[in-house]
């Protein structure tokens, strides 16, 4: 079964002659454990379209199905948007976006926190996912005190926090030199391949994409399957 | 009289004197030295007044040293016991003297001002149909004003005797005001300290409204320095209340750190001032429940920036 599935997806700003049409009939989907990448040049609607699937932004018509739940048709259907983000999508960012009065340990415990996990069962989740990110040493340091590489393993670990169905990177290489980009790219398919998440990547830059199961390119709001 | 187990005469003053070349206001009261009601408790050095003339016990706010003679009218006084505690009911220092010391430091003239009385006495006896000089001259000393009068008559009652009735005597009788200590404090509280305390009330409000503008301005602050936080944890979705309380611990936490430094630096310092201050629990827990409100309505500007802070502002760069 699809995680994601939008039909005629559009996205218009303003009206009469100030009208944005943004996004244009996007119709995609992705499946547990795929890796798609939505690549464009600045303006195309990737951003858009990322807040639109993230249940930040209203779409002005079309379709929104999340797990086998249509959430989203011409209007929200009665969710909690916040809830489904914190509990079934996990976000990683193009700059780490770590809060930065909170440890490395703390800024992967809030989401578990956030959903009411506690006890021993956070202190196992949390280890294990910062030894998965291979930066359990630095479970102590604040983010500051780290490189961009390892601020950027630390927000992939914070969004795997609450095992989600979906993980939505918005230019999640931008910040790294192309050596760091494509590892933090090479982890994000681990994570789909081992642990069957799905992947929505935005990204503006190609060499990134290599190994993606799918890629989109979004050019003045509409998407053609390359 | 029935109910009276000690009665003794009192008299207290506030004066303005030079002391070691400075001008200062302090409060004379001159009591019975030899057992009576109205003297100084709980030195800090030095003894009570054991003679009838010329020894003094002053407030430590008055910078006297033991064995420092003190000159106050004609006369030089010996400083041979300091307190901390007790002020005059203007926050003045007091300093206590025997009574007949006390009665000549406020009564007692110069001569000139003596001779200055005489001389008006003396022509206002003299007037024609009046007296002679010579009868004049025989009444003068005796119209000289009585240099022993006291302000108060302090009583202690017997064991067991029932302060409303003794007052209810002594008014009857001797036609006297008559005052319990709880109507004196009363008396004092709604009467002469009403008007400072009100004025230290709206001095302290005028105060906690300032602290709480500034504590709402650096909350505010830390709120902007936050925002892209603030937005990260709303997208990965934290509910409102999360960022209520993120904001609200944030204004307490300074308030209560502000309260406590506040706190110290009173406690060390409040005998600098000029006036006698006295710090109570009471107030000190009033001012921290009154703080702690003013917190939540400091933050309200914060929290109200942080939950109109979209999500979105999480993405794209810096």
């Amino acid at each position: 079964m699809e995680i994601l599935r939008t039909d005629g997806l559009s996205k218009i700003f303003g009206s009469g002659r100030l009208e944005v049409r943004a996004l244009e009939d996007i119709s995609f989907s992705v499946s547990p454990g795929e890796l798609i990448a939505l690549l464009g040049p600045s303006g195309s609607g990737k951003t858009t379209l990322l807040l639109c699937i993230s249940l930040i932004l209203d779409p002005t018509v079309g379709t929104i199905v999340f797990d086998g739940d249509t959430i989203y048709k011409n209007g929200w259907i009665g969710i909690d948007m916040r809830r489904l983000r914190r509990e079934k999508i996990g976000f990683v960012f193009q700059t780490p976006n770590l809060i930065p009065f909170l440890t490395v340990r703390e800024n992967v415990l809030f989401p578990l926190e956030l959903v009411g996990i506690t006890g021993k069962a956070v202190e196992h989740r949390v280890m294990e996912l910062l030894e998965y990110m291979e930066i359990a040493d630095r479970r102590y340091f604040l983010p500051a005190l780290l490189s961009g590489g390892e601020q950027q393993r630390v927000s992939i670990a914070r969004a795997l926090a609450n095992r989600p169905k979906l993980i939505m990177a918005d230019e999640p290489t931008a910040a790294l030199d192309t050596e760091r980009g494509k590892k933090v790219m090479s982890l994000l398919k681990k994570i789909a391949g081992e642990q069957q998440t799905a992947v929505i990547a935005v990204t503006h830059d190609v060499r990134m994409v290599e190994g993606f199961d799918r890629i989109y390119m979004l050019q003045d709001g509409r998407m053609n399957n390359t | 009289m029935n109910g009276v187990e000690k009665a003794s005469p009192f008299i207290f003053y506030g004066v303005e004197r030079t002391l070691k070349g400075t001008s200062r206001r302090f409060t004379i009261i001159g009591y019975d030295v030899f057992g009576g009601l109205g003297g100084p408790k709980n030195l800090t050095a030095g003894r009570e007044i054991r003679h009838a003339h010329y020894e003094m016990v002053a407030h430590e706010k008055l910078g006297f040293r033991l064995g420092e003679k003190v000159p106050l009218g004609i006369h030089t006084y010996t400083v041979v016991g300091l307190f901390k505690n007790g002020t005059a009911p203007d926050g003045e220092p007091l300093v206590y003297l025997s009574l007949p010391d006390a009665q000549e430091v406020i009564y007692l003239r110069d001569n000139e001002e003596i001779r200055n009385q005489r001389e008006r006495l003396y022509r206002t006896l003299t007037r024609p149909g009046l007296l002679s000089p010579q009868q004049s001259e025989k009444y003068i000393p005796q119209l000289q004003p009585d240099t022993h009068l006291v302000n108060a008559i302090l009583i202690k009652l017997a064991p067991g005797a029932d302060s409303e009735s003794v007052a209810r005597q002594i008014k009857n009788w001797l036609y006297f005001s008559v005052y319990t200590t709880d109507q004196q404090v009363q008396l004092m509280l709604q009467g002469r300290l009403a008007k400072p305390k009100n004025q230290l009330l709206l001095f302290r409000i005028i105060l906690i409204i300032v602290s709480v503008v500034i504590i709402s301005l650096v909350i505010y602050t830390f709120t902007m320095e936050k925002i892209r936080s603030i937005a990260v944890m709303k997208l990965i979705g934290a509910p409102n209340r999360v960022i209520i309380r993120l904001v609200l611990e944030q204004a307490l936490l300074l308030t209560v750190c502000s309260y406590l430094f506040g706190l110290i630096v009173i406690h060390n310092t409040y005998h600098l001032f000029p006036r006698f201050v006295l710090l109570n629990m009471f107030d000190d827990t009033a001012t921290f429940f009154v703080a702690l409100a003013g917190a939540v309505i400091a933050s309200l500007l914060g929290i109200w920036q942080a939950l109109k802070t979209q999500p979105a502002e999480a993405l794209g760069g810096h």
